[in-house]
């Protein structure tokens, strides 16, 4: 049966509009959060941040490049260790220390690019695998060799004078909990815009060229060599601002904090949300923490629960068949599915063509995701416009 | 073919979350076993000892006449030992004596003193992050079990008087990145001091925060030497189990007397902080009893695989002994493998020791099977399993308080969760007859407190003296498991020659 929907024209007045409010609305909760919230909610909402900056990173290697990474983790320890030792050992600025992570990990994740030249799919991701079963024994070596003990601190990362917060005192707690949620913050959105002016930019849709055909993309002039070793650098880079936060926000790390078992939170992170769009990863990350959150606090007293399951250790159990359905549900994410759900209702008309495009341009592959509603019948109803 | 692609790479991180979580359910382990740090710990209610806070050097008697059953239960219990070293009286908590000055803490450094100082009336919170889902919990869960056990058994007998206890315990998963933000929120939910947090990176994690907000940090379920050699810097923080380099040198001096002086030992630990300790401190007490040290092997924290290659560079030694510290179900792989290895190498018999963190039935005995017999290691609690310990008084009161409560959970680990509350009530007491019973008072009763556990073995005290003695427990029992029988056989006497 034929739907009737209503289309929104791209980049006109109601669109934006709606965008704009978007935005007021996360904003507003945003500042609402950090006035009244208390330490330990910003501080969830601070972890899921950073899950959500490591799930940024990855989409913008995985979702719009196609190469897979299950080491990320090493990315997020090695600026986190960099900037735990330069700030305790060398009494560096952690600012700086965050500057030099980044470098670090944009060069680590160039040298990573190299065999993802000529590997792919679950090759790849066996050799980034196996980067992030290396971390815990290079860290540990680290801190047997360099630090001399067995943990290197955090950064405690302490309010800056200018935003009036108090690092003694009894507000301390509370104060220090709310600069930590406004530079997770911070470096989110930062993130987010990186990852979404490369998206749509040129380079983005070279991105995407690489991810759905390679040859194609290298027959109509696409630098294979350097689209695909770059981005590995930059969503490294974000990995590691992923990582910083960690250091800031912990007052110990070791070998064990950054783990296989990271990675593998940042792709379900990725998944949840839906891989290839902008905003899916941060929905993903913080629906995996939150649900995560409080699967750990109820389920242990859920005596409903058939057999062994009742009152039982089954919070992480409960997680990963949650996700297993979810992915059959909606196999594109939350983002993906409220997409779908949102286009039955209205579309988003793309603007009209400019007067006259380049050759190049002509002759760039489409940058938007294939969905299986744009393509069905369903999608030819009648628009209004 | 996105989708597809989607799908195949989504299957796959679920698919290895699953899998690691899959270990927290197996129904075996759930009913009957756990017991990995079990061993160690260690609670309280026989003798209170010394000064009240203050500079009395007076001691208090009579205080235990009001514990009722608890305190009796417990004098019963030494008394059937009849090896206490502390002298014990059938009704009295005893004071003994006291350092000529009390240890005190200064709370002006604190982010509100005001509220370190503030008397604590009515109910009394103790909070904790521990693992109570993932693999560890398999271990680790009945630990919570015993704790509101025995605080359930305190509030039923008025061991506090006009103070009701409560405990608040939240899922950390073993991980250290999220004991911060479980700590968070339990300190934001009002609790009032912590109690029994597993894991030494997890305890790491939160002593910065728990000393600059001044609330105890009390028995902290690990034995890393870190929760007693700065008792300056961080006051607020004390430890319950026998400091893991006081544990290897007990081992190594066990070692020497039965395979002689110049024996060899083949040394495997895991790659982690808590092997680190293990290996250095052994190394360093191996050296002075004169055994050397042949080979070492060592195996990442998150391997879960046999170790083949490492037990096989071992047995290419044939070491006359070998001490492994290996971490949860490294133990009873590393028994399996050893087996093996025994098997190609029939002239080598190695006399095995495995750290206490590996001294659990489900760790030794259900999951190593007869591998696991002869293996040495270590507790300082009575064992409650062992029938032979039905009649005692301790033992006995647990035993009513799990049957009546319908747990079960393995016994011995609900006994380390139902010692280290018994642990706290006693700092708790004795905070009480301070006068105020706060923070402060809290902390400065933990760090000037002797006191007998219920089911601590012969010789065994909790023990801490201010700056002087940062540590709880110094004393350990060696012990050998049996497998046809199913127990532990306790080797010599207790070990309390690091007690000070």
């Amino acid at each position: 049966m034929p739907t009737t929907r209503r289309a929104i024209r791209e980049s006109s007045p109601l669109h934006w509009g709606i965008r704009t409010m978007g935005v007021a609305a996360i904003a507003f909760i945003a500042i609402y959060l950090a006035s009244t919230a208390k330490p330990s909610t910003l501080g969830n909402i601070t972890e899921a941040c950073t899950l959500a900056i490591a799930a940024v990173g990855l989409n913008l290697l995985f979702g719009f490049n196609g190469q897979i990474s299950i080491g990320h983790s090493t990315f997020a320890g090695l600026a986190a260790f960099t900037a735990g030792y330069t700030v305790n050992a060398w009494e560096w600025n952690p600012y700086v220390s965050l500057v030099v992570g980044l470098i670090l990990c944009f060069l680590l994740g160039l040298a990573l690019g190299l065999p993802a030249l000529r590997l792919k799919g679950p090759y790849l991701a066996l050799v980034t695998l196996a980067v992030a079963f290396v971390w815990p024994t290079i860290a540990a070596k680290f801190l047997d060799q360099k630090v001399k003990a067995s943990t290197l601190k955090g950064t405690k990362l302490e309010p800056l004078s200018w935003t009036g917060l108090s690092v003694k005192g009894k507000d301390a707690r509370l104060d220090k909990a709310i600069f930590l949620y406004w530079a997770a913050i911070v470096i989110l959105v930062v993130s987010y815009v990186i990852v979404r002016n490369l998206r749509k930019s040129r380079i983005g849709r070279a991105l995407v060229a690489v991810r759905d055909n390679e040859t194609a993309a290298a027959v109509m002039g696409v630098n294979l060599k350097l689209t695909k070793t770059v981005t590995f650098g930059i969503s490294a880079a974000i990995a590691g601002a992923s990582g910083w936060i960690t250091a800031a926000r912990l007052a110990t790390m070791d070998e064990t904090t950054f783990t296989i078992l990271s990675s593998i939170k940042y792709l379900l992170a990725l998944f949840l949300g839906g891989a290839a769009t902008l905003v899916g990863p941060i929905v993903g990350a913080f629906a995996y923490f939150f649900v995560d959150d409080y699967l750990k606090e109820h389920a242990p007293e859920w005596d409903w629960l058939p057999g062994p399951l009742s009152k039982g250790p089954v919070a992480s159990f409960l997680l990963g068949v949650l996700v297993i359905a979810f992915v059959f549900v909606a196999p594109f994410g939350i983002v993906g599915f409220v997409k779908d759900q949102v286009r039955k209702v209205f579309v988003i008309a793309p603007r009209p063509l400019r007067p006259a495009p380049s050759t190049a341009e002509q002759a760039m592959p489409t940058t938007e995701e294939p969905r299986p509603a744009d393509q069905g019948p369903e999608t030819q109803g009648r628009v209004d416009t | 073919m996105i989708r597809k692609r989607y799908h195949l790479a989504a299957f796959a991180a679920v698919g290895t979350l699953v899998l690691v979580s899959c270990g927290s359910d197996d129904d075996k382990a759930s009913d009957t076993t756990k017991a990995a740090a079990a061993t160690t710990a260690a609670p309280t209610a026989t003798t209170t000892a010394e000064t009240s806070g203050g500079s009395t050097d007076t001691t208090t008697a009579e205080t235990t006449e009001s514990t009722g059953e608890a305190t009796e239960t417990t004098t019963e219990a030494t008394e059937a030992t009849e090896e206490t070293t502390e002298p014990t009286d059938a009704e009295t908590t005893v004071a003994t004596e006291a350092p000529s000055e009390a240890w005190t803490v200064d709370t002006s450094e604190c982010s509100d003193p005001d509220a370190a100082e503030a008397p604590i009336e009515g109910e009394l919170t103790i909070g904790a992050a521990q693992p109570l889902s993932g693999t560890p919990a398999v271990a680790f869960s009945p630990v919570k079990d015993g704790f509101e056990l025995y605080l359930k058994y305190a509030n039923d007998n008025n061991l506090l008087e006009g103070i009701t206890l409560k405990s608040d315990i939240k899922d950390d998963q073993y991980d250290a990145t999220q004991t911060p933000g479980v700590v968070d929120s339990l300190i934001d939910d009002g609790v009032n001091i912590f109690s029994g947090i597993i894991g030494t990176p997890n305890n790491l994690a939160v002593r910065d925060t728990l000393n600059e907000e001044c609330i105890p940090q009390l028995l902290n379920l690990t034995g890393a030497p870190d929760w007693g050699n700065d008792v300056a810097s961080y006051p607020w923080t004390t430890g319950a189990l026998v400091p893991y380099d006081i544990e290897a040198r007990i081992y190594a001096t066990t070692l020497k007397g039965l395979i002689g002086e110049g024996g060899t030992v083949g040394l495997f630990t895991v790659n982690s902080e808590f092997g680190k300790t293990y290996a250095d401190a052994f190394k360093a007490a191996a050296a002075d009893a004169g055994l050397e040290i042949v080979d070492e092997q060592t195996i990442e924290p998150a391997e879960e695989a046999p170790p083949t290659n490492q037990i096989g560079a071992i047995a290419a030694d044939k070491p006359d002994a070998i001490m492994a510290v290996p971490l949860g179900a490294q133990c009873p792989t590393f028994l399996k493998e050893l087996v093996n290895a025994k098997a190609a190498n029939t002239d080598w018999n190695p006399v095995v020791f495995q750290t206490n963190t590996c001294a659990s039935r489900l760790l030794i005995s259900l999951l190593a099977g007869d591998a696991g017999n002869g293996v040495y290691t270590s507790t300082n609690l009575i064992d409650p399993v062992d029938p032979a310990n039905a009649a005692n008084p301790g033992v006995k009161t647990l035993v009513d308080a799990y049957t009546a409560a319908g747990l079960k959970g393995d016994l011995a680990t609900t006994a380390v969760g139902w010692t280290v509350a018994e642990d706290t009530v006693a700092i708790l007491k004795k905070a009480q007859e301070s006068g105020t019973l706060s923070r402060k008072s809290i902390i400065e009763a933990a760090r000037n407190l002797t006191f007998t556990p219920s089911l601590a073995l012969p010789g065994v005290e909790y023990k801490m003296n201010g700056e002087e003695d940062g540590y709880s427990f110094q004393t350990l029992q060696v012990e050998q498991w049996d497998q046809p029988s199913n127990l532990f056989k306790n080797i010599g006497t207790p070990d309390s020659s690091s007690e000070s």
